[in-house]
């Protein structure tokens, strides 16, 4: 037979269940109204003939099943997107973490005026990506950017860089201003996460002789890995997604050197008014982007589980 | 606590309600006002019905939506002063225009009575969002080509409002420099003289010995050759005077035929692919152009001929622009067929869902009437659309805006329609289709009539999708 104060405690508890269920609940179906319908109708739209036409009244939505599906798998235009796409997300999550590693370490490092530091590289999350583009967008044009100028200034150069008119620069181009953006939110996480590391390991560390690299592999690391882990599941989730930047930039071209999955659907949906046909596309692009957050958490908790067993 | 609790459920529920409310606000509101004025609107009508001859019933208020610009203000300010009823402008940015005013007509919201755009009336008109319109009482007295811009058939989508072509922009001192009189009169003769006038940081041009191709000073021409709009659009001026089309539409039998692939749209495009990559007289970053730095070239001195639009004559007058009294403008050279321009302008529809019809065609006849378009293209600095009132522009202003409008009457009677405009529902895409098809010619990866070849190709899954014409 429970005691009063613990029927007590347990009734207090259902409560505050009860209470915390009430007060998300309007929260929860505003998101299933505003997003888990459009989601499943857009799924729906998938699998049909809706575009344009159907739109306009010309005739009826008709179920195709696979077919659009099937279209975009054989479309040269969805693979090229794809690989725009893996390049500029792979390549830009391994620049924008080396750069925001070592800032966050010899940040946290800094005894004085370390907020200013600080204050100065979070100046660039908060500039709209839309504003960024196209101050790059002049930044980096052949005969007029200012990029060139300072270079050629300098003796760098002597001929002007095509950062956007060479295909190849232009992939590089858009992955410069990306990190240029996005590293100071991977740095505030990592930093964040550093100077939380008790601090008596890296005296411990300096007692026992260890040098700066040693400490960071050995120590900063190890002690950050989940944070690192979370920061580039985030940080895989926006350069997938990748569109202001490049529509701005460079809209997809030289040809379609950086037409990314985002700009592709955009323009098959919202220009061609294929409904259907982005949709597929959409819904394929979120398989790979799942395929891609799993793999990196398998990685990370291959890593832990390694060093548990002594590896 | 229990009050507590209530108290946080009630604010929590309300916080998410108002919020979401907002969100939905104008909407709302919209549909309420609706459902009311539907109900006055009946009951004044009949009222209006009785009393007609007795007293005049005033015009109800209409909304006018357009892209927005700094003249927006202005060209607002003056029409409210000459205009005797209420309207409202929504100005929206111009990526946003088309595809907010098909979703205001498609999803039945109907919150805008008149569209105004560059090239959407016939669009509109095929796609069953835009009314037919009769003629304007002096219909005969607009620029042509102007007047077939906004036509299907003998179906009128638009109005227009505003003229708008391109003029060649020449540099006096380069020209003379290089030994030249006159500016070019055929497009082969163009290309010869930027030949001439692109010169190195040594003084070489293409073909001389020792010509440094990566260290250009001055560009004998320029070409907006990026994954944008202004891409086709330049692309047309040279297309036409060559004869070519993106189509052949047969009116009557209601088909159609793809001509995008043919001699003259082929020998044009691989004549703006050479001057590219061959002769190097276009920018390496021509590739990436669009409005911005291709005016930018030419205003900062960088570039001898060019070929673009009236607005580029004011920037390259002003003050601070290092070609002023450098510079003049001409008609735009013959290609293998005549003289050609593409025609641009503006255009004021009217919505088919509108809710206030007669007092929008009522604003409408205004804004397109010969003051209406006068304010209109005037704030605007833009063109009068109709050719008296182009002469009396001519005959009343004075030095370089004189010849500024001189050059662009000489070329706006040569200005033919956009063919794309007729592909109606299907014309963004198409444009679309056709940036990114220029613009793959341009990397050099594939030849120009592959890339043609490849247009028609998706310019015929396009149509077919969008059962154009049927």
């Amino acid at each position: 037979m429970k005691s009063k104060s613990v029927r007590n405690t347990l009734s207090i508890q259902k409560s505050n269940s009860i209470f915390g269920f009430l007060t998300t609940l309007p929260a929860m179906l505003v998101l299933i109204t505003l997003f888990i319908y459009p989601l499943l109708f857009s799924l729906y739209v998938s699998f049909t003939d809706y575009n344009m036409a159907a739109v306009l009244g010309k005739r009826a939505i008709n179920f195709v099943g696979l077919q659009n599906y099937k279209n975009v798998l054989t479309d040269s235009a969805f693979w090229n997107s794809m690989r725009v796409t893996l390049f500029i997300t792979v390549i830009a999550i391994c620049v924008e973490f080396i750069l925001a590693l070592a800032l966050a370490v010899n940040t946290s490092r800094i005894k004085k005026g370390r907020s200013y530091f600080i204050a100065i590289f979070l100046i660039t999350i908060m500039m709209a990506p839309i504003v960024v583009a196209l101050l790059f967008r002049f930044i980096l044009n052949d005969e007029l950017g200012l990029l060139n100028l300072v270079l050629r200034k300098v003796g760098l150069i002597s001929a002007d860089i095509g950062w956007l008119s060479d295909e190849r620069l232009a992939k590089l181009s858009v992955i410069i201003v990306d990190t240029w953006q996005a590293t100071s939110s991977v740095f505030l996480l990592l930093y964040t996460a550093i100077i939380a590391i008790p601090g008596d390991i890296f005296e411990s560390a300096d007692v026992d002789g260890a040098g700066r690299w040693r400490v960071l592999i050995n120590i900063i690391i190890p002690s950050i890995k989940n944070v690192i882990m979370y920061s580039m599941v985030i940080r895989f989730m926006d350069l997938f997604r990748i569109f202001d930047s490049i529509f701005l930039l460079t809209n997809g071209g030289p040809g379609n050197a950086t037409e990314s999955m985002a700009l592709l659907i955009f323009r098959t949906g919202w220009t061609q008014m294929d409904m259907s046909k982005a949709s597929a596309t959409s819904y394929l692009m979120m398989l790979v982007m799942a395929f891609g957050m799993i793999l990196i958490n398998r990685i990370g908790s291959y890593e832990k589980n390694s060093n548990q067993s002594g590896g | 606590m229990k009050s507590i609790k209530v108290f946080c459920l009630a604010l929590a529920v309300s916080f998410t309600l108002g919020a979401t409310l907002a969100g939905c606000g104008d909407k709302a509101a919209t549909a309420g006002n609706t459902a009311e004025k539907s109900k006055t609107e009946a009951a004044a009508e009949t009222k209006a019905a009785d009393t007609k001859k007795e007293e005049e019933r005033k015009p109800e208020k209409v909304t006018f939506v357009t892209q927005a610009n700094d003249q927006m203000t202005e060209t607002e300010k003056q029409f409210r002063a000459a205009y005797d009823a209420d309207f409202d402008i929504v100005a929206l940015p111009a990526s946003e225009l088309l595809p907010k005013i098909q979703l205001d007509a498609m999803s039945g919201t109907n919150d805008y009575d008149i569209y105004s755009t560059g090239q959407g009336a016939i669009q509109f008109g095929l796609s069953g969002i835009a009314d037919e319109l009769p003629k304007l009482d002096d219909w005969e007295d607009i620029f042509p080509g102007l007047r077939a811009n906004y036509q299907f058939g003998d179906k009128i989508y638009g109005w227009p409002v505003q003229a708008d072509t391109c003029l060649l922009f020449y540099r006096t001192d380069l020209l003379e420099k290089a030994g030249y009189k006159e500016p070019p009169k055929t497009w082969d003769e163009y290309r010869e003289m930027a030949i001439k006038m692109t010169t190195d940081v040594n003084g070489k041009h293409p073909g001389d010995n020792g010509f440094n191709a990566n260290k250009i000073e001055i560009y004998g021409s320029n070409y907006k050759g990026g994954n944008f709009d202004s891409n086709t659009w330049e692309f047309y001026n040279y297309m036409l005077a060559n004869g070519g089309k993106t189509h052949d539409i047969d009116f009557e039998n209601k088909t159609y035929k793809i001509t995008i692939n043919e001699k003259p749209a082929v020998d044009t495009l691989t004549w703006v692919v050479d001057n590219y990559r061959k002769y190097n007289i276009y920018p390496k970053g021509a590739i990436n152009s669009d409005w911005a730095e291709f005016h930018t070239m030419f205003v900062e001195g960088k570039v001898a001929l060019a070929v673009n639009y009236a607005y580029m004559f004011d920037m390259a007058v002003a003050d601070n622009s290092k070609v002023k009294d450098k510079f003049s403008v001409g008609l735009l050279p013959k290609g293998t067929v005549k003289n050609g321009a593409g025609m641009g302008g503006w255009v004021i529809s009217l919505a088919k869902g509108s809710k206030h019809k007669e007092d929008a065609l009522r604003f409408m006849k205004f804004v397109a009437s010969s003051k209406g378009s006068t304010i209109y293209s005037d704030t605007q600095g833009a063109m009068v659309p109709r050719q008296s009132d182009f002469q009396k522009k001519i005959d009343a202003a004075e030095g370089p805006m004189k010849l500024k409008l001189q050059q662009c009457l000489a070329n706006l009677q040569n200005a033919e329609s956009i063919d794309l405009t007729k592909l109606g529902a299907s014309y963004d895409a198409s444009v679309k289709i056709m940036n990114a098809t220029i613009n793959t010619a341009l990397t050099g990866k594939v030849s120009p009539q592959e890339a043609m070849d490849s247009a028609k190709k998706q310019l015929e899954e396009l149509l077919e999708k969008d059962k154009f014409l049927k």
